[in-house]
């Protein structure tokens, strides 16, 4: 059966969504349980952060040892037992005035769910500095939802300017969780560039607060994964009144997705297309070429299979590439977020009679697009030759060239995996 | 800007009837009014709404689908229009009332009740203040003026004092009044006048006692709907007034010495009792007996035993894991495990094929979950395990089940009962209530045992290894590098404790002729005190060490129990010779050359023995003073010359290894020390083998070639 338990949810969803707030500091009022993996990933998130670089950045002999434990992001308040029945108000005091003191521009507070069912009230904290006041997050929720809810919460406390004059467009729907995000958002962004569209900022992904107070801005929204976008972007159009553009093709990843998803956006603001398009033709005839070659050694990837599991857009856009332009067949599918993405999917492969199961990890594949760790098991239990994270964890720790997940790049990193993979791994060689 | 008023009071004392009567006197005077009981028991509105029995907010949030909610579904109207709603809650003895408050007043605000046009909101609250949900309408944005019901039994005025003492740790200056509603006793008023006088709050009205509210009850009609005329209703009416005249009084309270001595008239005894020999050993039995506690009262908790528990469980292939708690708990726990696969493979380790597939489920609680109690998701999750051919569970549990009460004990039993052959290991770690990510581990470990360990017929020749670190990626390798040894003697494995092992090998683990511990830690040792106490197997005295010394110590300490003296001396001889060979180049290249040594982990004989064998001189060595879990290892007496040092001492050890500036400095973490000098990075976790330090030596001699400055410095400059 499926296994969601890799994968983040609504709580983790909602400490990305603070943390995307490039000079915000987010506090756990919970446990130490509830903090070092999200910390940890809080720090792995950001390419660069102020303060992350340097010896005495990250360790456990520079760092303060109460609240912190060896990792700069996400201080708690680490509850035990005793703090459960009596509460701990006088301690999240003290640790709001040691992050105040840090000087960020905005601080986001989190009740960890044993803190949310006993009641503890955020509202006795604060100060000068803007303060998000989280006091249950939605349990067991899915991450698209929890990050939304940050990314509104934050909203409220630090309200968009409203203004008259707009121009460019922000991204929204691209989280920090989203594996290379920088990347991708500078890929994206050169795209739409060649098409003369400025694109402001992300949304949720690495703004500061600056970038908050002047976010209404904007002349359009862009969404890139509608189920991490979509509330927010409703939000910005029923409060601001900027429209927003969601491509009918899910993400931009895959030829066909990403033309989609450009001309979307071009047609949303009166922009011609063409020089985006162009680029993007260059990387379909240097893939035909490619594909030419392995043609000539019987390596083509048609009819070789592949399995996804990813948010629904993702899933949609890369399970349409690989059938449509490479004539690899889906075997297994599943999406935990972003359903009627998975959904559309089947629709499709249904009409053509092409039998689809629901649980990528446990099926035989030969390809399988996922996250990393996921890729991992899956060829540790044998059950896929090979694959590519096209979601976090990514298989590396740090890039130094640039490895967008979506665009062009993308598409062509994707393309090199899965070509690399059936033809390396022939079964009859 | 409409009112928002609480009432509070003792469980029982008549605030639903003052609370209904307030309204309707209210409601006659072309006030506006929405009543919010906020009592488990639904009853606060009843007489405003005919007696009837209304949709409680939380029956709908557990029924109707979040797109379909409206608040017209969950908002009655009642007497001359006033607005009736009820919080409600869970079954008496499951799930938790005070989170219910929370979560009725969330989706009343979500519904939009903050819009409603109404002139005052109406909170009426159960009893005493119990916990941060009955307090939410005391929050400043909630009630801005609290009024206190109160008869004149000490209890009831218990009660009001400690509702003052909540509303102290909000915004204390918005206490309306007492509302005296008498029982009929002679001398209560006096009571409740001076205690209305000592805490400096006024009595703003009086109810005597009457027959005629029972009548009124059973009509289904307040007091002031039936009896308008009567002069009980001339006092509601009055108690309107006043509310509506809004003064407010600061909270003031009294200790529970002051209270006693002004109500019961008598001074309470502080001397304290004497402490019965019975009671005292009664207690001790039922402490927790396998500990790992090493931290002071109230220290940091590192990690959470949920989390510990759930590590060691799902390494055990056979065994079906149901994580009881949100989601978030378990994909943390799976995490761990993803990581470790990923980090074995990519550091060339042997994985751990369960963690690549782990049986694990989550009942991945959700709001209802916590209000309503979990145990019957729980149950459904198990025997849909049960359904799919499932016998062997262990059910750990995460904070929220702890803080609400499941009872997954019962639950276990019942389902035990009901399909012979199932075997649950019930783990309740209720997050970190039972203790830290180590606790969770020793307690997954004798958990485990206790429910699947059989007698079994002895094997002589055999050896339990205790004390696996199933989150090290280097975990599998390292026991087979043991493994290995022990064959060299003869000798077999036969169960890894707590992890990685199979649920058949944990099933025959006393089969073992002894333990081997196979790190120095406290977890390791509670484990074989465990399994001693409770199945006689010894352990020897020398834990697995990593290093040469550490190597042939345990090696000739098994061989002493199974009389292979004259093995392991072969076997010792070889592996000095091995290592001197491995060691000669290392030495020939940095003989002469100085090196300091910070370590977080007491275990350091092994990194000082290859420092050593390579020539190096130790300029300085450090061990940082904190709880790292090694079991009675004295650094001092262990390896001479490592100088322990509290955190507080860091910044001075930096500036000695400036001042020292060795060629080395051997640390697990970056230090912040002049860049010219070669930092090696040291594991955390020491890997075991007699050459485990050979692969330091080899980053070692990599440093002495590296340029003393990387060109990347200059241009981090410029960032």
């Amino acid at each position: 059966m499926p296994l969601n338990y890799e994968r983040p949810d609504s709580f983790l969803g909602l400490l990305m969504g603070l943390e995307g707030v490039a000079d915000a500091s987010t506090i756990i009022h919970g446990p130490t349980g509830c903090k070092y993996y999200p910390a940890s990933l809080a720090e792995s998130f950001y390419r660069f952060r102020p303060g992350t670089r340097g010896p005495a950045a990250r360790n456990m002999l520079s760092l303060p040892p109460q609240y912190f434990f060896t990792q700069p992001r996400l201080p708690c308040t680490y509850l035990d037992s005793g703090q459960f029945v009596q509460g701990a108000g006088e301690r999240l005091k003290d640790l709001y005035g040691k992050v105040e003191k840090m000087g960020p521009g905005l601080i986001g507070i989190v009740n960890s769910p044993g803190a949310s069912l006993i009641g503890e009230d955020l509202t006795a904290v604060g100060g000068k500095i803007p303060t998000v006041r989280i006091d249950h997050a939605a349990y067991s929720g899915t991450a698209g939802s929890g990050f939304q809810d940050a990314v509104l919460a934050i909203l409220d406390a630090i309200p968009p300017q409203r203004t008259v004059a707009k121009h460019g467009v922000d991204l929204v729907g691209l989280s920090i969780m989203h594996l290379n995000w920088e990347d991708t958002c500078a890929e994206l962004s050169g795209l739409l560039g060649r098409c003369g569209i400025r694109v402001n900022r992300v949304l949720g992904a690495g703004w500061s607060t600056t970038d908050i107070a002047q976010s209404a801005d904007a002349e359009l929204n862009v969404v890139v994964h509608p189920e991490y976008g979509v509330r927010i972007a409703q939000s910005y159009q029923e409060r601001f009144g900027i429209p927003y553009a969601v491509s009918p093709a899910g993400a931009p990843l895959g030829f066909d997705s990403l033309e989609t998803w450009i001309k979307t956006v071009c047609t949303a603001v009166k922009a011609d297309p063409s020089p985006a398009l162009v680029e993007i033709k260059k990387g379909r005839k240097r893939t035909a070429a490619t594909l030419s070659v392995l043609e000539a050694y019987h390596l083509l990837p048609r009819g070789r299979t592949f399995s996804v599991e990813a948010d629904g857009s993702t899933l949609y856009a890369v399970a349409r590439f690989l059938y449509d332009y490479l004539g690899m067949i889906p075997v297994a599918l599943h999406s935990p977020e972003g359903n009627e993405w998975e959904q559309r999917a089947r629709d499709y492969f249904t009409a053509r009679h092409i039998p689809v199961g629901d649980d990528p990890q446990h099926t035989d594949t030969d390809f399988l697009v996922s996250d990393q760790s996921l890729v991992v098991a899956a060829k540790v239990r044998g059950t896929a030759l090979g694959g590519f994270a096209v979601e976090s964890p990514g298989p590396q720790l740090v890039h130094a060239i640039a490895a967008p997940a979506l665009g062009l790049e993308g598409t062509l990193r994707l393309l090199d995996a899965v070509l690399n993979t059936v033809a390396d791994r022939q079964r009859f060689r | 800007m409409a009112r928002k008023i609480a009432i509070y009071g003792k469980g029982g004392i008549g605030k639903s009837t003052i609370s209904s009567n307030l309204t309707a006197a209210l409601s006659d005077r072309g006030i506006k009014v929405m009543q919010i009981g906020c009592d488990p028991k639904h009853d606060s509105t009843r007489a405003l709404i005919g007696g009837k029995v209304q949709q409680t907010v939380l029956n709908y949030l557990r029924n109707t689908k979040p797109d379909a909610r409206r608040l017209g579904d969950i908002v009655a109207v009642g007497y001359k229009g006033c607005l009736c709603v009820e919080a409600g809650g869970p079954e008496p003895g499951v799930g938790c009332a005070g989170r219910g408050i929370i979560s009725a007043f969330e989706l009343l605000d979500s519904l939009g009740v903050g819009t409603v046009p109404l002139d005052l909101t109406l909170y009426d609250v159960l009893g005493d203040v119990v916990c941060g949900g009955f307090a939410v309408p005391l929050r400043n944005d909630n009630a801005d003026t609290v009024y206190i019901v109160t008869s004149g039994e000490f209890m009831s005025i218990y009660a009001a004092n400690n509702i003052l003492r909540g509303t102290a740790n909000y915004n204390p200056d918005r206490i309306g009044g007492i509302i005296f509603n008498s029982r009929g006793d002679p001398e209560e008023e006096d009571r409740v006048k001076a205690f209305a006088k000592a805490v400096g709050i006024p009595i703003i009205a009086r109810f005597a006692r009457s027959n005629l509210f029972m009548a009124a009850e059973k009509e289904g009609k307040t007091f002031v709907e039936l009896y308008p005329d009567s002069a009980i209703a001339d006092s509601f009416r009055e108690l309107a007034a006043a509310v509506l005249k809004g003064q407010r009084y600061a909270a003031h309270f009294l200790t529970e010495g002051e209270l006693e001595s002004l109500i019961l008239g008598r001074k309470t005894p502080t001397v304290p009792l004497a402490k019965l020999a019975e009671v005292q050993a009664a207690a001790a039995a039922k402490q927790r007996p396998y500990s790992a506690r090493t931290t002071a009262f109230g220290a940091p908790l590192n990690g959470c035993a949920f989390s510990g528990a759930c590590s060691v469980c799902s390494s055990v292939s056979g065994l079906t894991v149901l994580m009881h708690g949100p989601r978030s708990c378990a994909e943390y726990t799976v995490q761990l495990d993803a990581n470790c696969t990923r980090g074995a493979c990519q550091r060339g380790y042997e994985s751990m094929p369960s963690f690549a597939d782990p049986d694990v489920h989550s009942t991945d609680m959700k709001e209802d979950t916590m209000i309503f109690g979990g145990t019957k998701p729980l149950g459904a999750l198990l025997e849909e395990q049960i359904g799919r051919g499932r016998r062997d569970f262990a059910i750990v549990t995460a904070c929220p089940p702890g803080i609400i009460g499941d009872d997954v004990r019962s639950l276990a039993e019942n389902t035990i009962r009901a399909h012979p052959g199932v075997k649950i290991a019930v783990l309740d770690e209720d997050g970190n209530a039972a203790g830290d990510f180590m606790q969770g581990v020793i307690d997954a470990g004798v958990g485990l045992v206790r429910t699947f360990a059989a007698p079994s017929a002895k094997d002589p020749e055999s050896v339990n290894l205790i004390g696996t670190k199933t989150m090290s990626s280097s975990c599998r390798s390292d026991v087979q590098a043991i493994t290995d040894l022990l064959t060299s003697l003869g000798l077999r494995m036969n169960c890894c404790l707590p992890g990685i092992s199979s649920l058949d090998d944990i099933r025959g683990i006393t089969r073992a002729a002894v333990n081997l511990k196979i790190n120095p830690d406290v977890f390791t040792d509670r484990l074989c005190v465990f399994l001693h106490d409770e199945y006689g197997l010894e352990t020897l005295a020398a834990p697995v060490r990593g290093g040469l010394a550490g190597t042939c110590a345990w090696l000739n300490d098994l061989a002493a129990r199974f009389d292979r003296e004259k093995e392991a001396a072969a076997l010792e001889e070889k592996l000095k010779q091995q290592f001197a060979a491995l060691m000669t180049e290392p030495r020939a290249r940095l003989a002469g050359k100085t090196c300091c040594i910070i370590s977080v982990n007491r275990d350091v004989k092994w990194i000082a023995e290859t420092a050593a064998a390579a020539g190096l001189r130790t300029v300085g060595a450090w061990v940082e003073n904190r709880p790292d879990y090694i079991d009675g290892l004295d650094v001092a007496d262990d390896v001479p010359g490592f100088v322990p040092v509290e955190p507080s001492e860091n910044a001075w050890v930096l500036q000695e290894i400036d001042r020292l500036h060795p060629d080395l400095l051997l640390t697990p973490v970056t230090a912040a020390v002049d860049p010219h000098i070669y930092q090696s990075k040291l594991p955390l976790n020491p890997p075991a083998g007699p050459f485990a330090g050979r692969l330091l030596a080899e980053d070692w001699l990599r440093g002495m070639l590296a340029p003393a400055e990387e060109g990347w410095r200059t241009d981090a400059a410029e960032l």
